[in-house]
């Protein structure tokens, strides 16, 4: 069949939906990648030295193409990804399993495929026994290596050299295919097997190239040479896109792009302050479009998805199958980063609820957990949708607005009876999903020691703890001049928080607006804060000055702002270190 | 015979990584080296044996060391456990 024909007989707009597993978007030509099918059959030989000769011949020549794998990987990634080579590698030099293919042969007078392919099999079936994901990741990973050395027993080839550019797909996709494909020019990868915790993926996710994985039957959906369109944001493959699809998807490329390379240059660097001191910079997300941005900014997970923006763009609670699509969402395209979803935060200037009652001091009233805690429905029903979407053990929960350990105990006491729904209902979740708050509110600071008892994490919201510590609205015309983001009163509780929870378990992080602002940075590394959690557009502009800085400097500039009397004297202390450091930015370029 | 009892400490679990370093430093020394997870056990110098054992974090597993060297291979071994596999 050539090309033209299939042209004019498809629709246009073909979608498949897939498990977005590393990041992009490509429009290209597809190449289909076919493994010859290995078949075995249990078979008598009469000749011993030979099956043991043949068997002797397939594990060199296995561990030959496994080292050119290792070589490859360790010239294009880092040593973390090389370790799953080198431990395939040491599969071929296991004596003792080596010595059992060996009796096979001996005593049972199988071939020396046969006798690789039972050998293997036991540990494979045992892996594949496990529930665990991991396990039957793992189990895969085996059996490549057992086709490997079957394929060398029977003296042949795969194919893994292409020409032209294409968009490979395939059944399955090996983590050493993966690899060995990389030495042509590869736009993404579709395979119809693997998940987002594949070894595949990782590898994907690590060379930069888009991937989408787990659409079934897609291999013989797509022919060689047709032009596809795949996001790897979205999960998505498009067959014959017409006009108006590919104008729109050439606007987000060139948007990508051109983002992407303001970040690319700093993301692979690792966060930290001339003197070595790591510094972890998160996302804070408000819309699930942002998430491609956040990601190619660099971001090491969310530190704060605010999850009423859901509530408001439905103009109601969502159910917890819309909010489990939501949170599952972050979490696939985040992993294996962290993601801190805070459950909704409304009241204040954040209300539309219909039978609501006017009052009058609406952000000393009825507002955030407080909220919640007399809807505790709505709460277990968002506690129960984050915790199925928690599968991949990188989503934690966080409550806002807490004054108190009490409002922390009855919420924890919600959260236990919605895990305890699902154990019944025999629903899987994270069992060791971390469980924080949000520091805004003057009096938790105070009462941090005893809340360490529950929590694991803080996260510090600034906006609102600056108008709680110095009683000003801050939407008042009036009085927003009172509003301060450096009181001295500020930069002493952010302080006494880094105390209160010092040589504790709990992770301190801060997500307010002050974490965003340059200047500010700086004073909030000397105060100890090594998380902050930030807007993604800004993320890149941090990084760049964390990596001039000094936390020796950092520390001195805290400590004179602890002693200042007035904003101005710490506006001026931060705005000197912060030009200062510029300056230095430009002399290095 | 030299019997301990460790726990897996960190996030990821005995994955991959972990399991080749076990494998490799259990064949520095001559003593054979089982471990025990339940009712499976595996011989510590086998990476395909070790790569079997499912154990997340938590999961407390029992290290068997039989031979001349014992003393010294438990210790090795039982210590990279306790670095949580050097992932802390």
């Amino acid at each position: 069949m050539n090309s033209n024909v299939i042209e004019n007989n498809r629709q246009k707009n073909i979608v498949f939906k897939g498990i977005p597993a590393a990041p992009g978007y490509v429009i290209g030509p597809v190449y289909i990648f076919h493994k010859e099918q290995i078949e075995i059959f249990p078979s008598v030989s009469l000749n011993i030295e030979y099956e043991l000769n043949a068997l002797e011949f397939a594990i060199q020549r296995s561990k030959k193409e496994l080292r050119k794998v290792v070589d490859l990987t360790k010239e294009k990634l880092d040593e973390k990804i090389t370790g799953i080579f080198e431990a395939h590698l040491l599969v071929l030099e296991d004596e003792h399993l080596l010595s059992a293919i060996q009796n096979n042969i001996k005593n049972q007078r199988h071939s020396a495929e046969y006798a690789v392919e039972a050998e293997f099999n036991q540990y494979i079936n045992l892996m594949r026994n496990s529930n665990d994901p991991s396990m039957i990741e793992r189990a895969n990973d085996v059996e490549d290596i057992k086709l490997r050395i079957i394929r060398n027993i029977q003296r042949k080839r795969w194919e893994s050299k292409f020409k032209q550019s294409v968009i490979v797909v395939a059944k399955n996709l090996t983590p050493a295919d993966t690899i060995l494909f990389t030495r042509n020019d590869v736009l993404a990868f579709v395979s119809e097997m693997g998940g987002l915790t594949s070894h595949t993926a990782i590898l994907a996710r690590a060379l930069n190239i888009p991937a989408v994985v787990g659409i079934h039957g897609i291999s013989k959906e797509l022919h060689n040479d047709e032009m596809i369109i795949v996001d790897g944001f979205e999960g998505l493959i498009i067959v014959n896109p017409d006009e108006t699809v590919l104008d729109e998807y050439q606007v987000k490329i060139q948007n990508y792009i051109e983002r992407k390379k303001k970040y690319d240059e700093l993301r692979n660097i690792p966060c930290k302050t001339k003197d070595n001191h790591k510094v972890v910079l998160l996302a804070n997300i408000d819309f699930l479009d942002e998430i491609p941005f956040a990601i190619s900014s660099g971001a090491e997970g969310v530190g704060l998805y605010r999850s009423e923006n859901l509530f408001f763009q439905k103009g109601t609670f969502l159910t917890e199958t819309e909010q489990v699509e939501a949170y599952l969402n972050l979490a696939e395209k985040f992993y294996p980063h962290i993601v801190t979803i805070r459950t909704y935060d409304l009241g204040g200037d954040k209300v539309i609820i219909d039978d609501y009652y006017e009052e009058s001091n609406p952000f000393l009233g009825w507002r955030g957990i407080r909220l919640l805690l007399d809807m505790p429905e709505v709460l277990k029903t968002q506690f129960r949708a984050i915790l199925i979407s928690s599968t991949y053990k990188n989503i934690r929960v966080m409550i806002p607005m807490v004054s108190s350990i009490d409002e922390i105990i009855k919420a924890k006491e919600i959260f236990e009876e919605a895990k305890n729904e699902l154990r019944l209902a025999n629903i899987k979740f994270d069992e060791k999903i971390k469980f924080g708050i949000m520091v805004e509110i003057p009096s938790i600071v105070y009462c941090l020691k005893e809340a360490t008892k529950y929590i694991d994490f803080v996260s510090v919201g600034t906006n609102d703890l600056t108008q709680y510590l110095l009683a000003v609205d801050r939407g008042n015309e009036r009085v927003f001049y009172s509003y301060q983001e450096f009181h001295p009163a500020l930069i002493r509780i952010l302080r006494q928080i880094i105390k209160e929870l010092y040589k504790t378990k709990v992770e301190i992080s801060i997500c307010g607006e002050i974490a965003s602002n340059l200047m500010a940075v700086p004073l909030l590394i000397g105060l100890g804060y090594n998380i902050l959690s930030v807007s993604e557009y800004l993320l890149p502009e941090i990084k760049k000055l964390i990596l001039n800085i000094r936390l020796s400097e950092c520390k001195k500039l805290a400590l004179k702002c602890l002693r200042a009397t007035n904003q101005n004297e710490i506006v001026k202390l931060v705005n000197e270190f912060y030009n200062k450091s510029k300056g230095e930015n430009n002399e290095s370029i | 015979m030299v019997e301990k009892e460790v726990t897996i400490l960190n996030r990821a679990g005995l994955h991959t990584r972990p399991a080749a370093t076990i494998v490799k430093l259990a064949s520095k020394f001559k003593s054979d080296f089982y471990i025990i997870q339940d009712n499976l056990v595996v011989n510590g110098k086998s990476i395909i044996g070790v790569m079997t054992l499912c154990a997340e974090q938590g999961s407390k597993l029992k290290l068997k060391f039989e031979g001349e060297d014992e003393e010294e291979a438990a210790k090795e071994i039982v210590e990279y456990f306790n670095r949580g596999f050097d992932e802390l």
